[in-house]
């Protein structure tokens, strides 16, 4: 892959062991990084595979997993995210698979998408109070019934 | 007085222990277990609980077979709720009986017990057809014990002491409801 067109955007290659390289991109030239390898006809990532979260416990981490049907390349982008006000810019604009993994993640790690159209839970009911896959998450609501062994 | 009402006692716990009418409702694994159940192998119809009813109003007894998570439970709940008395819960599988292998998950009820009441629990994972037909038998006995005479206090017994929240989709406490012995004919301890 000719990372040199993609110098504008300030990458950073990460190699990875049996694995696609990783471009480690700041949030803020994500979108434009994007619809840039989307459009672009060298590059040609025209599906968006999965938008998988790690909790790296002192940070989260947003994967990009981009795929091109035509020339049959896949490639991770990463995003690094401040764990105390997560948020990054919805990418519902470039691929619209998108809005429902933002959802997910939204509900599962709390993580804030600006722009995205309509971002609720997906999973959880409404009103639950945190979010479930964050490492330091503890299962204590007070208003279910289940948990109160826990409690007393 | 009392020779009448136990004689009719014998004849209507008859009549109900050998026709308890289950209600489909197998939300994972168990219910194949339950499916084999139903089968020529072991064939629950020996016992007079082979009719499964798709709907909750024609259902007596609701075999839970599976894990119940926080969104089922409401469900769950209303499915209980609709059928009507006398009616009879089998907690089928160690998820149902006490949160299982799923225990210290954030979506699992942790034992169905704490929506509805239940009348035996069947704790295997997932629990051979066997197992599920003994715990058939042990409902039967359990019928047969019981007596027109409290039938109010089963009916009593059988109410929920949770709701469904409808902003929150959260099943919250029902503070107007204070009942709390579930499952009153709990004495099997000679038959078993």
């Amino acid at each position: 892959m000719n990372f040199e067109a993609l110098q504008n955007f300030d990458i950073q290659v990460i190699k990875q062991e049996n694995s696609f390289d990783k471009i480690r991109v700041d949030k803020s030239n994500l979108v434009d990084l994007l619809s840039f390898l989307k459009n672009n006809a060298e590059f040609d990532f025209d599906t968006l595979l999965s938008l998988i979260a790690i909790d790296l416990k002192d940070s989260f981490e947003l994967i990009y997993c981009v795929y091109s049907t035509k020339l049959n390349t896949q490639r991770q982008i990463s995003v690094l995210l401040d764990r105390n006000l997560p948020k990054v810019n919805s990418i519902v604009d470039v691929y619209k698979s998108a809005y429902f993994d933002e959802c997910e993640i939204y509900d599962l790690f709390g993580i804030n998408f600006e722009n995205n159209p309509d971002l609720k839970r997906l999973f959880m009911p409404k009103g639950w109070i945190g979010n479930p896959l964050r490492k330091d998450y503890i299962a204590d609501d007070s208003r279910l019934a289940w948990n109160e062994v826990k409690n007393a | 007085m009392n020779v009448i009402i136990s004689s009719i006692d014998f004849i209507y716990n008859w009549g109900r222990s050998n026709s308890i009418w289950p209600m489909t409702f197998a939300t994972s694994c168990c219910g194949i277990e339950m499916m084999q159940t139903s089968a020529a192998n072991f064939d629950i119809a020996r016992f007079g609980s082979e009719v499964f009813r798709a709907t909750p109003r024609q259902a007596d007894l609701l075999i839970c077979a599976g894990t119940i998570t926080h969104k089922m439970a409401p469900a769950m709940l209303k499915l209980y709720q609709q059928m009507p008395e006398p009616k009879y819960v089998i907690a089928m599988g160690a998820c149902t009986c006490g949160g299982g292998m799923f225990t210290d998950s954030y979506s699992v009820v942790k034992g169905i017990d704490k929506v509805i009441p239940v009348d035996i629990y069947l704790p295997m994972c997932p629990p051979t057809p066997a197992a599920l037909l003994d715990a058939i038998i042990k409902l039967q006995k359990k019928i047969r014990k019981e007596t027109i005479l409290n039938r109010k206090k089963y009916i009593d017994a059988h109410v929920s002491t949770l709701k469904l929240d409808e902003e929150s989709e959260i099943l919250i406490k029902d503070s107007g409801i204070n009942i709390q012995y579930w499952g009153v004919s709990g004495d099997l301890s000679d038959e078993l």
